[in-house]
């Protein structure tokens, strides 16, 4: 225990540096206005500012980008309240209970229990992530290519598992994206896949031009197929502190969110969605009046929020000590780190101390520069809402266009940015969830070097899977997901049946 | 046949042209997978989960009754707002590394802004010219993102 505060203190001491707290603060101010914005998320936003981190340091770039995947889940609240109209997926839930709220004229009690919650559960899981990360980390370090294959395989699963619509449709997605990561030079052969002489595509496609055409641009194409404009409560935001009585009703909901939150969150593919969803429903089945669920109950709101930030610091469990990231913003987080030379990993704690811990010690300072400046700041945050979708999308696109074309300085990056946004857009017409497909792109070449040194150590005998013990728990539970997601009665609609939400 | 089934048989279709051209890569043997085995094995999952969606789709169809196919076989309208984002997304690329960062940032704004039909034309040019102006200021000036400067570049 000692060790961890002496590690803390010093991470302190990195994230504390002038220059690294405006990282800080950019990084969760960009992240609210992300999360405020409908139509842009935070791997957008992330993928977006990624290049402009090149020329800092690497402690400094991923304080920054961290910070907008937190701040985006406090700012997602902000819509859900007052617009009934979730900035973040993960703020879905949200609106149930915040949006009655604010009809009922007690908006700033719901923004303002939402942003207490959301620093209790940020901070908290921030804490186990701290406790957690070193014996987690000696764990992984005694796993070798087939357990990591395994458990990519198991998070991918996963994460088709839990996208929106068919299961099937999802792990069609997760081929896909495997698909799309083969395209450009063999890592092991050096021979060309897939390329038809394209030099721009020799090294690949690039995540970002493509996580950009598919979450932010087809996301602008599909608002601009409904009203521009959206319907915004006339409502008096006062008394953002939540009285004596607010804290008693949320306070058992804050810390079974934060606690479940985390949980969720480090078992890769899962992520936030889940948490808030999993938090509203526990919340609603022990509760005395669940009727009133829906009604504008405070709880309905406290404990969501909590659990989403709480998730989203459970998620970089996978990140920092596997290297496997649990959702596409770490997987985005991933290439980031990567891009400054840092292999997240069990080995990062030993080789990248100075990250690992100023990274951990900006997340208290993030949480801390959330909660300070989201209550004051909520007027702000209430006039960026009001700001027509007609002046919006054509920044969103530019931004998005600036993001891609500053990668490598091509504009082929922002025609394959273009081609995916399109093809985001048919997926959307067509059901297909981005997030499987962006994963399994994300992790498809760490899982083929795995595969393929796996067969190689065990002279082309695919038992090795099975004989490691670690490595075949996860697959049988890659395998009974799988055989429940190809019975169409387990669907995940069945799931959120079983779970009482509508 | 409804949107369902063509995105599913067009996944199916695309899975046999990928396993092909893996086969055509070599998939090597399991002591020493080749190149076209990491690509054979993606294109056989996806193709399997879309002929799974296919059927599924079919199923369900046979279960629905009338009023929900025909809900269903209304053809999707996609707006001519769309196309016209999607074609100057498509003219940005293609024009400015020629014409420069300004001169087509200025043009995209204009045209975007006019999509959204409820400014007036000053108003439309006043805004491009400041996000143009901004934007370089912030990107190329102080964040060192180095833009293209087309015809600017020619006449200095």
């Amino acid at each position: 225990m000692g060790a961890i505060f002496e590690n803390l203190s010093s991470g302190f001491l990195i994230c504390l540096q002038p220059l690294n707290i405006l990282y800080c603060l950019i990084g969760v101010v960009t992240g609210t206005l992300i999360g405020v914005l409908p139509g842009i998320g935070p791997l957008a936003a992330i993928s977006l500012l990624l290049p402009t981190t090149y020329g800092i340091s690497p402690i400094s770039s991923i304080i920054m980008l961290a910070g907008i995947y937190y701040g985006a889940q406090y700012g997602g609240s902000t819509t859900s309240i007052l617009v009934n109209i979730p900035g973040e997926s993960s703020s879905v839930v949200t609106c149930l209970d915040g949006y009655q709220m604010a009809r009922k004229g007690r908006a700033g009690p719901a923004l303002g229990i939402s942003a207490f919650g959301s620093y209790i559960g940020g901070t908290l899981g921030v804490i186990w992530l701290m406790v957690l990360a070193n014996p987690l980390a000696k764990v992984a370090l005694k796993f070798g290519p087939p357990e990591y294959f395994s458990l990519m395989c198991l998070s991918l699963i996963f994460a088709a598992y839990l996208s929106k619509g068919s299961v099937t449709k999802g792990l069609a997605m997760v081929g896909v994206g495997l698909f799309l990561s083969t395209i450009g030079l063999d890592i092991m052969t050096g021979q060309a896949r897939f390329t038809f002489d394209i030099p721009e595509i020799r090294d690949g496609i690039g995540i970002v031009p493509a996580v950009m055409g598919l979450f932010g641009i087809s996301e602008v194409l599909i608002n601009l197929e409904g009203r521009l404009d959206r319907d915004f409560i006339e409502t008096q935001i006062r008394n953002l502190l939540p009285t004596l009585n607010d804290w008693k009703n949320s306070i058992g909901a804050i810390f079974r969110g934060s606690i479940l939150g985390f949980l969720l969150g480090i078992i890769p593919g899962s992520g936030a969605i889940l948490a808030s969803f999993f938090s509203y429903s526990i919340e609603k089945k022990i509760s005395k009046y669940p009727e009133k669920f829906g009604t504008g109950v405070i709880e309905g709101v406290a404990g969501p929020e909590t659990a989403n930030n709480s998730a989203s610091s459970g998620s970089f469990i996978p990140l920092l000590t596997l290297g496997i990231p649990g959702n596409p913003v770490t997987a985005i987080l991933l290439a980031a780190l990567m891009i400054h030379g840092i292999q997240p990993g069990p080995l990062m704690l030993h080789q990248s101390p100075t990250v690992f811990w100023g990274f951990i010690a900006s997340m208290y300072l993030g949480n801390t520069l959330l909660l300070l400046l989201n209550l004051p700041l909520i007027g702000i945050w209430v006039k960026v809402l009001r700001i027509r979708y007609h002046i919006l999308f054509p920044l969103i696109l530019l931004f998005c266009l600036i993001g891609a074309y500053t990668i490598n300085n091509s504009a082929a990056d922002i025609l394959i940015m273009v081609l995916f946004g399109v093809i985001g857009y048919i997926m959307r017409k067509l059901q297909y969830e981005a997030a499987p497909l962006v994963m399994a792109y994300v992790l498809g070449p760490l899982m083929e070097t795995a595969l393929r040194q796996s067969l190689v150590i065990s002279e082309g005998r695919f038992d090795i899977f099975i004989n490691k013990p670690f490595s075949a728990a996860f697959l049988i539970c890659a395998g009974l997901l799988l055989v429940i997601a190809t019975i169409p009665f387990f669907k995940r609609r069945k799931l959120l049946e079983v779970l009482d939400i509508d | 046949m409804n949107r369902e089934n063509i995105g599913s048989i067009f996944l199916l279709i695309f899975s046999l042209v990928v396993c092909l051209y893996s086969i055509r890569l070599g998939i090597g043997s399991a002591h020493n997978p080749g190149t076209g085995f990491m690509p054979l094995i993606s294109g056989v999952f996806f193709g399997f989960f879309s002929l799974l969606q296919l059927i599924f789709s079919c199923k369900l169809k046979r279960n629905m009754d009338e009023n929900d196919i025909k809900k269903k076989k209304k053809k999707p309208k996609i707006e001519s707002k769309i196309i016209l984002v999607i074609t100057s997304l498509l003219a940005y690329g293609v024009i400015m590394p020629k014409l420069g960062y300004l001169i087509t940032t200025f043009l995209f704004m204009i045209a975007l802004f006019r999509i959204g039909k409820l400014m007036k034309w000053w108003v439309i040019f006043g805004s491009s010219l400041l996000v143009t102006l901004s934007t370089y200021l912030i990107f190329d000036r102080w964040l060192s993102c180095r833009f293209p400067l087309g015809i600017i570049g020619y006449l200095r």
